[in-house]
């Protein structure tokens, strides 16, 4: 990975959300070479604790260095702000939190976790949402429309 | 993907599709293909059956044949052999008698011989075409080779024939150097161009140019890292399945001599081309390879002991607690299946 480039690194919270995160990576318009998804951390706790040690230094020395968070809610209302309270300003503009409402079991109406994974990243590519707006993903709307302008002109190839 | 422990039966899986590979480049003589020494634990009084079923061009092929031990000559001999194209009998066979039910023709055919590769009917060429492309490799980049004299369209398992193959990829359908062109530039930064020019009366040489501004380098094949040596082997793997493909591909351990960083990416490279056209299995022991499949295309080979079959079975029917790679090495996946 180029890191004198835009580039992403995806941090999941468990195995569930890895399976949706490998079906977003197969949708053919990913560009592979600027995604790098390290080993899941176990637990939301764990992939913050994991994001401060590993990653926030290397964001503060590059402003081309951004980071997504996927994890579970747990149907917690206060979750993202107990993210975001421990991301320091500095940096919380590349950082973004997606996950499902409560766990990923509930998205099983979408289809298998890859080919949710696919459709997940068709809906970003082309910025219509229809799965997005499950009941159990519609909360990351915001974040979306942040990722929409920041992360999608780099993680996509031009149509 | 195909995961178990060393010994489960991994590699196993594409040595048997090889044979089939073998018999439709042409090797239709049985000794050449499986001795007597291959049966399993030396069973000489029951048939091997070795069974494929393929869907190629909206039809689906089922074939079977059976070979028996022959006392006498102490080799192997066809017991019975049978194709089927959308369920309906291309030909069949007892031992030496050859059937084709629709030409209502009946004949005698050496038992040392197998008639797949002997036969002329149509279903018969577009099956073994199929087989006889499958890409099975286990590759071995200090044999592979960049120079080459001939054209094919069939890699070995070592890719040591990998000059001919790029070149016979490029000469049926030129368009794959796009393809080929766009990977490489993916995996490696400084790449510029590939070029396979002639040397010498009929022989070609790959040559791989790389460019840093100002200064530029031209390497030949056999001078390129043996993971290097991959990545040309992986882009050509995506342009043959989207020139003469769908393919099929196994590959045995893609992860190795690949830096880690690389490893995710190799694999998603050939996952996302073959999602849309051709197949591809896998195996690996490496956490990153694993990691890049889901629990819905992975799958556990193990076995008790060296005297038991193999048992293949998807990983979402084994219960677990968390990450695969850490159940793996706790030896979690198989402990659930002792009783």
């Amino acid at each position: 990975m180029n890191e004198h480039r835009e580039h992403v690194y995806v941090l999941s919270e468990d195995q569930a959300n890895r399976q949706i995160l490998n079906g977003f990576l197969n949708h053919y318009g990913v560009r592979r070479s600027c995604v790098q998804c390290p080993p899941c951390s176990g637990g939301w706790r764990r992939v913050l604790e994991q994001f401060q040690a590993e990653f926030a230094p290397r964001m503060r020395g590059n402003a081309k260095c951004f980071v997504i968070l996927l994890i579970d809610f747990d149907q917690q209302e206060n979750r993202a702000e107990q993210v975001w309270t421990e991301i320091e300003e500095e940096i919380k503009d590349r950082v973004f939190l997606l996950g499902a409402w409560s766990e990923p079991e509930k998205l099983k109406g979408l289809g298998s976790r890859e080919g949710l994974g696919i459709d997940l990243a068709e809906e970003c590519r082309s910025g219509v949402r229809s799965k997005w707006n499950h009941e159990h993903l519609r909360h990351n709307g915001a974040e979306l429309d942040r990722l929409a302008s920041k992360i999608r002109p780099f993680l996509f190839d031009a149509a | 993907m195909l995961i178990g422990k060393n010994g489960a039966g991994k590699s196993t899986v594409g040595s048997a599709l090889e044979i089939f590979q073998r018999l439709a480049r042409g090797t239709n003589r049985v000794g050449d293909l499986i001795q007597p020494k291959d049966l399993t634990r030396g069973r000489l009084d029951l048939p091997v059956r070795l069974e494929i079923e393929a869907d190629i061009s909206d039809s689906k092929y089922t074939y079977s044949l059976a070979l028996e031990f022959h006392g006498p000559s102490k080799e192997l001999r066809v017991f019975d052999e049978i194709l089927k194209a959308d369920g309906s009998e291309v030909y069949s066979r007892q031992r030496e008698t050859v059937e084709l039910p629709r030409r209502k023709a009946k004949f005698e055919l050496d038992s040392e011989l197998i008639a797949l590769s002997l036969l002329q009917e149509k279903e018969i060429f577009q099956f073994t075409r199929w087989l006889s492309r499958m890409v099975i490799l286990q590759p071995l980049p200090v044999l592979m080779r960049g120079e080459s004299d001939t054209e094919t369209l069939e890699l070995a398992k070592d890719a040591r024939n990998f000059g001919a193959w790029f070149s016979g990829v490029l000469a049926s359908a030129p368009a794959a150097y796009a393809e080929i062109d766009r990977y490489l530039h993916e995996v490696m930064p400084d790449f510029k161009d590939i070029q396979n020019p002639t040397v010498g009366s009929e022989a070609r040489r790959i040559l791989v140019q790389f460019a840093t501004p100002p200064g530029s380098l031209s390497l030949s094949f056999d001078e390129l890292s043996d993971g290097e040596k991959c990545f040309l082997l992986c882009a050509v793997v995506l342009a043959a399945n989207r020139a003469y493909g769908p393919l099929f591909c196994f590959w045995d351990e893609p992860d190795n001599y690949l830096a880690l960083s690389e490893v995710g990416h190799f694999i998603g490279a050939l996952r996302r081309e073959f999602q849309s056209k051709g197949q591809f299995i896998t195996t690996s022991h490496h956490p990153e390879a694993i990691r890049r499949f889901s629990d819905e295309n992975t799958f556990l080979i193990f076995r008790r002991s060296h005297l038991e079959p193999a048992v293949i079975r998807p990983l979402s029917e084994i219960p677990r607690i968390g990450d695969v790679v850490t159940a793996m090495l706790l030896g979690d996946l198989e402990h659930e299946r002792t009783p």
